[in-house]
């Protein structure tokens, strides 16, 4: 009777340890392929979906995240950059400001409380679901940078850089606009100079969960698996379609999730 | 080459490589465990951490010659990065 009961235990902790990885490959396939399609990281949908999925606490998730942010951003900057559409000059310059805010970020994130982490980031996640429910096609046009252009740009992406740090996202939700609404450059070359804009931003920012010891190899390894997969096809079918739909279907359930972190995060001090 | 096509390529490179440490990596975890499979997991997530990087240095020599300003660019983050590494790793 022991044997049998001791035997059923293990078969169900293998199986549960099967779904357990399961999980992460599939929340990784789905980060992967929806961020590469919209030109972000996809760690504003790993972070809520690993914390409530997979269990982990906010800081490991904002560390795991982060480093599976940098694989949406290489698979998607591969694709991106052989069809000639990263303006890599344009990433470079703003990449200063957003890399310097990433650093500052992470600190910040290190030294604050979990519940204080979910309340910036339901409020980041809440503007992000809104802008991409609320948001409409804007018309490709070339224009010239000036000076005030560039300098708009330039805080706007520090500001971004402290998002991606604090909060395990690429920041390409605010760099996206920031290029498009800001600096008015064309949305596919903001979509994937911002691509390869995350990977070096969050690069930045995981190095320094790294050297403090706060992430997870399995849990990243099998999300990275997934997120390779995913960007590879989200990326392909991101040149071609103009998924209205989809980023408003997405909005929607990106603000479930942030309204339940921010309401998480609320409850504590209430 | 356009820039694009060169730097595709390194991109592919670095992350096939990076996801063949990780994969192994898994795949010893799973059925050995121990510290090579830890070891191999996180020198696949350093390459592939480490990987803009190397691209942003592609891009730095890219531009040695042909803009100057961009180069300036890729040289402040290059720097920023190297003193953010070498602060967290306390050297």
């Amino acid at each position: 009777m022991f044997k049998f009961i001791f035997v059923v235990v293990l078969i169900l902790l293998i199986v549960m340890d099967f779904m357990y990885r399961l999980t992460s490959i599939v929340i990784g396939f789905l980060a992967g392929f929806i961020g590469s399609m919209l030109g972000v990281g996809g760690g504003f949908f790993i972070v809520p979906m690993i914390v409530y999925f997979l269990g982990v606490s906010m800081h490991l998730a904002v560390s795991v995240s982060l480093m599976c942010v940098i694989m949406t951003s290489l698979s998607a900057t591969k694709v991106y950059s052989s069809k000639g559409l990263v303006d890599f000059k344009l990433g470079l310059l703003l990449e200063i400001f957003t890399s310097l805010g990433a650093i500052t970020g992470s600190y910040i994130a290190l030294g604050v409380e979990e519940y204080i982490l979910k309340i910036v980031f339901g409020l980041v996640l809440s503007y992000a679901a809104l802008r991409m429910i609320l948001s409409r096609t804007v018309r490709e046009r070339k224009v010239k940078l000036s000076k005030k252009k560039i300098a708009l740009g330039s805080l706007g992406s520090y500001f971004a850089g402290v998002a991606s740090g604090m909060l395990g996202i690429g920041g390409g939700t605010l760099k996206v606009p920031v290029m498009v609404l800001l600096m008015g450059v064309p949305i596919r070359t903001a979509i994937a100079t911002s691509s390869f804009m995350i990977g070096v931003t969050a690069s930045s920012a995981a190095i320094v969960y790294l050297s403090s010891g706060v992430f997870d190899l399995v849990i990243a390894g099998f999300i990275i698996v997934g997120i390779f997969v995913g960007a590879q096809i989200g990326s392909r079918i991101g040149l071609g379609v103009r998924g209205i739909w989809l980023r408003r279907g997405f909005g929607v359930l990106l603000l479930v999730f942030a309204l339940k972190m921010l309401f998480d995060g609320l409850s504590v001090i209430l | 080459m356009r820039i694009g096509g060169g730097f595709s390529r390194l991109y592919g490179v670095l992350i096939y490589v990076s996801l063949a440490v990780i994969i192994i990596g898994l795949f010893l975890e799973t059925y050995l465990g121990g510290e090579i499979s830890e070891g191999l997991m996180l020198g696949g997530l350093l390459i592939m951490i480490l990987s803009p990087i190397v691209g942003v240095v592609y891009l730095a020599l890219y531009y040695l010659k042909k803009d100057r300003w961009a180069l300036l660019y890729s040289i402040i983050v290059l720097v920023i990065a190297l003193v953010n590494l070498l602060y967290c790793f306390g050297f």
